[in-house]
């Protein structure tokens, strides 16, 4: 794939997460731990990259240690003003950030229209 | 509170997709579990460290804002850390999709 292919798919992916609800931002970390792209501010963004980084790592080797035939997804990490998301891909980490309020509210309407129409609602 | 512990691990375990509920206080030592006595005890200890590294990062982030709850998606299980005042829950169940 040439490499303004894969920017184009990584500018593609974005923009969906930027549609998200209540999004507050997104941050595509590399191996070495630096955004390289977001829709924060730099030191927002390298901060929530130093930290998450941290979480990420040691929720992972806790997962390993429990049960070595395991391994972490994703982490959802709740507070209260916010729902941080964090996933790593390969060699890249990505931070999706949403308001807990605006995060909840979507759920439920997706929730209460799945059980209108009798279907079994969508993971978020 | 243990009138409030019994009723949310009794709330919890009625649901089919639950494997294991620990409930664990301030000192790491597991008070309550659905789960056997080894896996209890590595639960507890490794999820006391999550949650106060969790916390941590969560004041690093913004001091204003609070750690409510960490939700881990795993290959076998999805694992739930939520603090409270006196005692910390650990909620291991199948993952919903």
């Amino acid at each position: 794939m040439s490499s303004s292919a894969s920017s184009n798919n990584v500018e593609a992916i974005f923009q969906r997460l930027m549609k998200l609800p209540g999004i507050i931002g997104a941050i595509l970390v590399d191996s070495n731990g630096n955004p390289v792209k977001t829709s924060l501010d730099a030191s927002v963004s390298m901060l929530y990259a130093g930290r998450m980084g941290q979480l990420i790592h040691m929720a992972r080797s806790m997962v390993r240690d429990i049960d070595s035939g395991n391994d972490l997804g994703y982490i959802r990490l709740r507070t209260q003003k916010h729902e941080i998301l964090v996933a790593q891909e390969g060699n890249y980490m990505v931070i999706v950030v949403q308001c807990s309020e605006v995060l909840d509210e979507a759920r439920r309407s997706i929730t209460s229209r799945a059980v209108a129409a009798n279907v079994s609602p969508a993971r978020h | 509170m243990s009138a409030e512990v019994e009723e949310m691990l009794k709330r919890f375990s009625a649901f089919k997709n639950v494997q294991g509920i620990i409930v664990v206080d301030n000192d790491g030592i597991p008070i309550k579990t659905t789960m056997e006595y080894t896996t209890t005890v590595h639960y507890a200890a490794l999820m006391q460290t999550l949650a106060e590294k969790a916390r941590q990062v969560v004041l690093d982030l913004d001091a204003a804002n609070e750690f409510v709850l960490i939700r881990m998606r795993t290959l076998k299980s999805e694992i739930i850390v939520a603090p409270s005042d006196d005692y910390f829950i650990v909620v291991i169940q199948d993952p919903c999709d």
